[in-house]
C-alpha cells in the first residue's frame, strides 16, 4: 500500500519518482477521463502529459495532501478542455469553402467512437465534466462541488439535468 | 441523488469503461516514462506556443458557442499561467526590476497633434478651432521613463520580431507576452457596465431613474442596459434595442443591428485594404458589447474577427474593436454619424467631458516561416470612417527592453459628432483594466514573469496570481492622448476598484501569494508609499477607496477586512482590521459610515454556498465592525458593480440575485431589494418576474422597477408591491 501522504511530501520537494508512484495509483482512470473527454489516443496522452507536468510544477502549493487525487483530475480536466478549445478553435471563424484547411479531424487518429460517446457530446461541457468525474473518477456531488467552487446543489441539478438529456436519447432500459 | 438517476449513472460507467477497455495505458504514460518525463522537465514543462494562441483567441472571437464557454476558459486561461512560473530564470526577473528603474531618455510625449500630420489617420483634427493649448503641448514634451517614441515602422518591426525570437529560443513559450494582456480582470463572466448622463435625460426632470453605479462620478462607463428617464436602451451582441416607456407601457421602439446600418462603411473598407492589412479576410460577424447614450447620443462599442489567409490558409487572425455613434434624436430613427475601429479585442471604455476613450489589447499573431507577413501585421490599423491605414510609427511607444508581442491601443473620440477629432496611441505591452479619473487614465497590465506562485484551480481566486502590474498614465486633453508616465508594482491586479487617484496620486492595491500591498505613487508613477506583504497566503477579494481611506477585503477561509489610512501619503498604514465569514466581492460606500459588503456567506472553514449582504459601520477606522447582515440561502450576488442599483428615492438598493435551485428550470435569477435603516439591512422584496431567466438586470423610472433580460424582455414591476404591471417580449 503506497503512503500517499509521504510521497505527496517528497514530490513536493521535488522527487519526481515519488510522484510518478502517485501517479502510477490513477494512471488508468486518468487515461480513461481524458479519452472519453477527448475521444483520441494523441490527445488523450498530451493531455495527460500536460496535466502531470503542470501538476509535479506545482505540487510545491497543494495545501492539502489529502485532496492529491482530486486536483490532479481537475488539473486534467482543464488540460482536457484547453485541447478541445484548441482543436475546435480554428473552424469556429472559417467561411466553408476554406474550412479544410483546419478541420479538427486532422488531429483523430485512432478515435474512439461509441453512441454513449456521442450522446456526451451533446452535452454542455460543465454538464459532461460532472458526469465524467462522477462516471469514471466517482466522485460524489459534493466533492465535485469543492473543485468547481459551485454549491453541490448546483453539481446535483446539472448532473440530474444531464441525466435526463442523455437518458433521452440512449436505449438503456433505465 | 434518486435509484433511477444513480443506476443509470453506474450503467453509464460501465460502459464507458467497456469503450476505453481497448485502448491500453500507452508507454508514454506508463509510470516510468512519466518519471523520466519529469526530471527531464524538471526545469519547465514545454509547451507548444501555437497552441496556447490558439486555445486563447478562442475565447474573443465573435461566437456564440465560444461565448458560452467563458466560465469555463477562466480556469483554462488560468492553468496555462503556470506554466510560466518557471519561464525566467530568477537572475532574469532582477532584471526586469531593474528595466523600470533604469530610464531611458528618448523622444517622449504627445505625438497627438501636428498640423503637417493632419490628414493622418490616427491624428485627425477634424476641429478647425485647435487651440494654442496643443501646441504648447506639443512643446513641453516631457521624457517618459523607460519608454521611448519609435520612430520607424522598422524599427517597431524589429522590436515585435526580436520578441518572438526570444521567446523562441527560450523553447518555452512566454505566456506573459500574451497573457499580459489576454484577460481584462474585470470578471470574465460578467457582460454589463455602467454610465452617467451628462446631457438632459429625455424623460420628465421631476421623476427619479437608474443611473448605473458608477466607480467615479462625472466619468461615464458603458453598459448593457441604459436609461434616460424615459428610454430603456437594451444592448445584446446581437443589436440595441431602444424601448419607450412613456404611457405606462413598454413599446418597441427601434433595433439598430450594426452590421446592417455600417454595410457601407465595411464595404469601402474592403475597397481601402491596407500594407497591414492585406493578409486579413474580411471582418466577421459584427458583436455589439456595451453602449453609452449621452443626450441624443448612442455609441456602441462592438467588435468582430478577422482571420489571416497567407498562401491561400486561413489562419487565426486578430479581433478588432470599435466604436460606432449614433443620433438618436429621432428614437424610431437612429443614424450613423461616426464609425471608428482600432485593433485588438475590448479592454474597457469611458466617457468624460463628452470625449470617449477606448482601450484594447492587440496581439500580433505570428505565422511560422512566415517573417515578411509577420513583420507586416506588426502594426496596429485603425479606421475612421471606412478609411485604414496602420498608426503612424510617432504614435507607438516602445518600452526599452522591449520583449512584448502586444499592444497597448488607446483610442480618444473628442465628441460623439461626426468628423469627431480622433487621437490613437500605442505602447508595446497591453491592459487588462484601466482606471479613469476626469483627464487621468491609468491602465494596467499584470505581469507573468516568473516566481512561485500558489496554485488554486478556484476560478475567482486565480486572477490576482501576477507577479507585476505595469502601470501606464496618460492625459486625454482636447482630444489628444498624452502618454505621461510608465511603472510596474510588484504584484497582480483585482479590477477598476483596487485603482483610484487622489490629489495628484495614485493608489493601487496589488497581491500574490508572497503577500499583498498597497501602493501611492505620484505623476510620474514613482513610488511615494507603500504597506507590503500583509494578509500573506490570502487573496484579495474586493477594494474600495474612500477619500484617505481604503478597504481591502482578503480571504482564505474567512474575510478579513483591512483599513488603511492615506492621509499621509508617504506613510500609508493599515489602522483597522476585521475578521467574518465569508467575504465580500464588492463594497459601497453609505455615507461616511457605514460600507455594504456583498459577496459570500460562510462558516470558519470557508464559504457554505449561501449569499451575503453585510453592513459594516466604519466611523472608526481603527475598529471596523460587522453590525449587521442577511443571507440569501443557495444563492449568489452578482458581484458585477453595474448590477447594483441605488433608489434614492425610496432608500432602496436592488441586486441580481441568482438563485440556485433544483429544479429543471436550474438557476434562477431575480431582484432583491434591500435598505439600510437605523444601521440595519432590511429586506424588501423579491422582483422575480418569471422563471428560468439567465440574469436579470434591473433599472427604475419613478416608481416602477423595470426587470429585464437584455435576450427576452422587460418586465414592468411596482417598486413597493413586485407586482408585474406589463411586459414586452422581445420574440413577439
Amino acid at each position: 500500500m503506497t503512503d500517499v501522504k509521504s510521497n505527496v511530501q517528497k514530490a513536493m520537494s521535488g522527487d519526481a519518482d515519488a510522484f510518478a508512484q502517485l501517479y502510477s495509483l490513477y494512471a488508468a482512470d486518468l487515461y480513461r477521463f481524458a479519452l472519453c473527454y477527448l475521444k483520441n489516443e494523441k490527445d488523450a496522452q498530451d493531455a495527460v502529459q500536460d496535466a502531470v507536468l503542470l501538476a509535479f510544477s506545482k505540487i510545491g502549493s497543494l495545501r492539502n495532501e489529502g485532496a492529491f487525487k482530486s486536483w490532479l483530475f481537475k488539473i486534467l480536466s482543464n488540460c482536457c478542455k484547453t485541447r478541445l478549445m484548441k482543436n475546435s478553435a480554428a473552424p469556429v471563424f472559417v467561411d466553408i469553402s476554406s474550412a479544410e484547411h483546419l478541420g479538427s479531424d486532422e488531429y483523430l487518429p485512432a478515435s474512439l467512437k461509441s453512441e454513449l460517446l456521442e450522446v456526451l457530446d451533446t452535452l454542455k461541457d460543465e454538464e459532461r465534466e460532472i458526469v465524467l468525474l462522477s462516471a469514471l473518477a466517482g466522485y460524489k456531488s459534493h466533492e465535485i462541488a469543492k473543485m468547481l467552487g459551485c454549491p453541490s446543489s448546483t453539481v446535483r441539478s446539472r448532473l440530474a439535468r444531464a441525466l435526463k438529456k442523455m437518458r433521452d436519447q440512449l436505449n438503456y432500459g433505465l | 441523488m434518486n435509484k433511477r438517476d444513480k443506476a443509470f449513472l453506474k450503467r453509464i460507467s460501465e460502459e464507458l469503461k467497456k469503450d476505453t477497455e481497448k485502448f491500453e495505458l500507452p508507454e508514454t504514460l506508463k509510470p516510468e516514462s512519466i518519471a523520466q518525463l519529469l526530471k527531464e522537465n524538471s526545469k519547465a514543462p514545454e509547451i507548444n506556443e501555437k497552441e496556447v494562441k490558439k486555445g486563447i483567441y478562442v475565447a474573443w472571437a465573435p461566437s456564440k458557442r465560444v461565448i458560452a464557454a467563458a466560465a469555463a476558459f477562466v480556469i483554462i486561461a488560468a492553468a496555462a499561467v503556470f506554466y510560466i512560473g518557471l519561464d525566467r530564470p530568477p537572475s532574469e526577473i532582477q532584471e526586469t526590476a531593474a528595466e523600470t528603474e533604469a530610464g531611458l531618455s528618448g523622444d517622449i510625449g504627445s505625438s497627438s497633434f501636428d498640423f503637417k500630420e493632419s490628414d493622418k489617420i490616427g491624428n485627425v483634427p477634424a476641429d478647425t478651432n485647435l487651440s494654442s493649448v496643443s501646441v504648447t503641448q506639443e512643446n513641453n514634451e516631457k521624457e517618459v521613463k523607460g519608454v521611448k517614441k519609435a520612430n520607424s515602422y522598422s524599427e517597431i518591426e524589429e522590436s515585435i520580431w526580436k520578441a518572438r525570437k526570444k521567446a523562441q529560443n527560450s523553447s518555452k513559450f512566454s505566456l506573459k507576452n500574451f497573457f499580459g494582456g489576454l484577460f481584462s480582470f474585470d470578471k470574465v463572466g460578467d457582460i454589463v457596465r455602467e454610465d452617467n448622463w451628462l446631457d438632459t435625460p429625455s424623460g420628465s426632470e421631476s421623476v427619479g431613474y437608474g443611473r448605473t453605479n458608477e466607480q467615479v462620478e462625472g466619468v461615464a462607463e458603458a453598459d448593457i442596459i441604459k436609461n434616460d428617464g424615459r428610454y430603456l436602451y437594451i444592448a445584446t451582441q446581437y443589436g440595441v434595442r431602444i424601448v419607450d416607456t412613456a404611457n405606462n407601457t413598454l413599446k418597441h421602439t427601434s433595433f439598430i443591428r450594426l452590421g446592417q446600418i455600417t454595410k457601407e462603411a465595411f464595404t469601402s473598407f474592403e475597397k481601402s485594404t491596407t500594407v497591414a492589412d492585406e493578409y486579413f479576410t474580411r471582418p466577421q460577424n459584427h458583436r455589439i458589447l456595451e453602449i453609452f447614450v449621452q443626450g441624443n447620443r448612442l455609441a456602441a462599442i462592438f467588435d468582430y474577427y478577422r482571420p489571416m489567409r497567407v498562401n491561400d490558409t486561413i489562419r487565426q487572425g486578430k479581433s478588432v474593436t470599435g466604436v460606432t455613434v449614433f443620433d438618436i434624436s429621432d428614437r424610431s430613427s437612429p443614424k450613423e454619424l461616426l464609425h471608428y475601429t482600432q485593433d485588438g479585442y475590448y479592454v474597457s471604455s469611458r466617457i468624460y467631458n463628452g470625449s470617449l476613450s477606448l482601450v484594447t489589447s492587440y496581439d500580433v499573431y505570428y505565422i511560422e516561416g512566415e517573417e515578411e507577413v509577420t513583420k507586416k501585421i506588426s502594426i496596429p490599423v485603425i479606421e475612421i470612417q471606412g478609411k485604414a491605414d496602420r498608426l503612424a510609427p510617432e504614435s507607438i511607444y516602445i518600452p526599452e527592453k522591449s520583449d512584448y508581442q502586444s499592444y497597448l491601443v488607446v483610442g480618444l473620440i473628442k465628441s460623439l459628432e461626426k468628423n469627431s477629432k480622433i487621437d490613437t496611441k500605442a505602447v508595446l505591452g497591453g491592459a487588462d483594466s484601466i482606471y479613469q479619473r476626469n483627464e487621468n487614465l491609468y491602465t494596467a497590465r499584470s505581469i507573468y514573469d516568473g516566481g512561485v506562485r500558489t496554485f488554486e484551480f478556484r476560478s475567482d481566486m486565480v486572477f490576482t496570481d501576477a507577479d507585476e502590474t505595469e502601470i501606464l498614465y496618460f492625459t486625454l486633453k482636447d482630444g489628444n492622448i498624452r502618454l505621461n508616465s510608465r511603472n510596474t508594482v510588484s504584484g497582480g491586479l483585482l479590477n477598476q476598484f483596487a485603482m483610484d487617484e487622489k490629489d495628484g496620486y495614485f493608489r493601487i492595491a496589488t497581491g500574490d501569494s508572497r503577500g499583498n500591498n498597497l501602493f501611492v505613487l505620484d505623476k510620474n508613477l514613482n513610488e511615494v508609499g507603500k504597506v507590503t506583504g500583509f494578509a500573506k497566503g490570502e487573496r484579495i477579494k474586493s477594494v474600495r477607496f474612500m477619500g484617505d481611506t481604503a478597504y481591502v477585503v482578503t480571504f482564505v477561509l474567512t474575510d478579513p477586512l483591512f483599513v488603511f489610512d492615506l492621509h499621509d501619503p508617504r506613510n500609508p498604514k493599515i489602522v483597522g482590521e476585521l475578521k467574518i465569514p465569508g467575504f465580500s466581492e464588492y463594497l459601497h460606500p453609505v455615507g461616511d459610515n457605514l460600507l455594504i459588503g456583498i459577496g459570500l456567506d460562510g462558516t470558519d472553514t470557508g464559504i457554505n454556498g449561501d449569499a451575503k449582504i453585510s453592513l459594516f459601520d466604519v466611523s472608526d477606522p481603527t475598529k471596523p465592525i460587522e453590525i449587521d447582515h442577511i443571507t440569501y440561502p443557495s444563492a449568489r450576488i452578482s458581484s458585477n458593480h453595474k448590477a447594483f442599483l441605488t433608489i434614492p428615492e425610496k432608500n432602496l438598493y436592488v441586486v441580481t440575485v441568482m438563485q440556485y435551485r433544483q429544479t429543471s428550470a436550474g438557476q434562477l435569477s431575480v431582484l432583491r431589494s434591500f435598505s439600510v435603516e437605523n444601521r440595519r439591512i432590511v429586506p424588501k422584496l423579491t422582483y422575480s418576474p418569471a422563471p428560468g431567466i439567465d440574469e436579470l438586470r434591473g433599472t427604475y423610472i419613478g416608481s416602477t422597477l423595470y426587470a429585464i433580460d437584455p435576450m427576452w424582455g422587460i418586465w414592468a414591476m411596482d417598486i413597493d408591491s413586485a407586482e408585474v404591471l406589463y411586459s414586452i417580449d422581445f420574440f413577439k
